[in-house]
């Protein structure tokens, strides 16, 4: 597996971390990796919400003090 | 009663049968559609209805936005604004209302502009988008916008004066209804 994406969304509150995601989803195959870091408090609920409606796959969802990084595998 | 068909005949109907069927439903509930009217001309109402179109959006959603009577201010763009074939009242609205979503108000604490300004300020230091911003993200990703023809042609406004004229698909409510028919979410806001 090819490393992600880092796709830096700190400072970004909702809903732009969420259209960054989708405009990287636009931007690249199906199946590629992205590591998103987000510290807006919406984010790591918004993300698991975007996961599930769009049908990527949330590899791993971790915490690094206020900065929450959510692997997501594209759909 | 006896069907007299083969088996052949009897399955080729059946299939034909769910093929019309599948269509039916595909008619009534397309893949992943929202409709949304954006009928306020408040800054903070037009700024939660894009926020919604954006998130739609994002998530994969095809996103209809009807734009109708104070909410037209929100298409129009700035400094394009001209009393050429207008009537007096047309004029007078036309120098009243906001040019673009920026420049409309605040539905409460508006306080003549002042409750705007801090509004702004502070979601600015919050890194929250401004709404020109939101409007642009919301365009760029795909939204189809509808303007209502009876209100822009009440307020005599003028493809010239808005912002993408040519692009806006000027409409009227059945056009309007025969997408939000087909959305699994209409909001009027």
């Amino acid at each position: 597996m090819t490393q992600p994406v880092e796709l830096n969304c700190i400072g970004m509150k909702c809903p732009r971390p969420i259209i960054e995601i989708a405009k990287f989803a636009r931007r690249n195959p199906p199946g590629a990796t992205l590591e998103v870091k987000s510290d807006d408090l919406a984010f790591e609920s918004d993300v698991r919400a975007w996961c599930d409606t769009t049908k990527a796959q949330l590899l791993a969802l971790g915490r690094d003090g206020a900065t929450v990084i959510a692997t997501i595998r594209l759909p | 009663m006896v069907d007299e068909r083969s088996t052949e005949e009897r399955l080729a109907a059946l299939e034909a049968e769910v093929v019309r069927l599948r269509l039916e439903v595909a008619e009534k509930h397309p893949d992943k559609q929202v409709s949304l009217i954006l009928f306020s001309g408040e800054w903070d109402r037009l700024f939660a209805g894009l926020t919604i179109a954006s998130g739609a959006l994002a998530m994969g959603y095809e996103v209809h936005l009807f734009f109708t009577f104070w909410a037209v201010s929100a298409l129009r763009q700035k400094g394009q604004s001209s009393s050429d074939g207008k009537e007096f009242s047309q004029s007078m609205l036309g120098s009243m209302l906001p040019e673009g979503p920026a420049g409309a108000k605040l539905s409460h604490l508006n306080f003549m502009g002042l409750g705007k300004v801090m509004m702004r300020r502070l979601m600015k230091k919050h890194g929250v988008m401004d709404i020109d911003l939101l409007l642009k993200e919301v365009k760029e990703l795909g939204a189809h916008l509808h303007l209502c023809e009876t209100s822009s042609g009440l307020f005599g406004l003028q493809s010239s004066e808005l912002a993408d004229g040519e692009a806006l698909d000027k409409c009227g409510v059945a056009t309007f209804l025969s997408l939000a028919f087909k959305s699994r979410m209409v909001l009027f806001i």
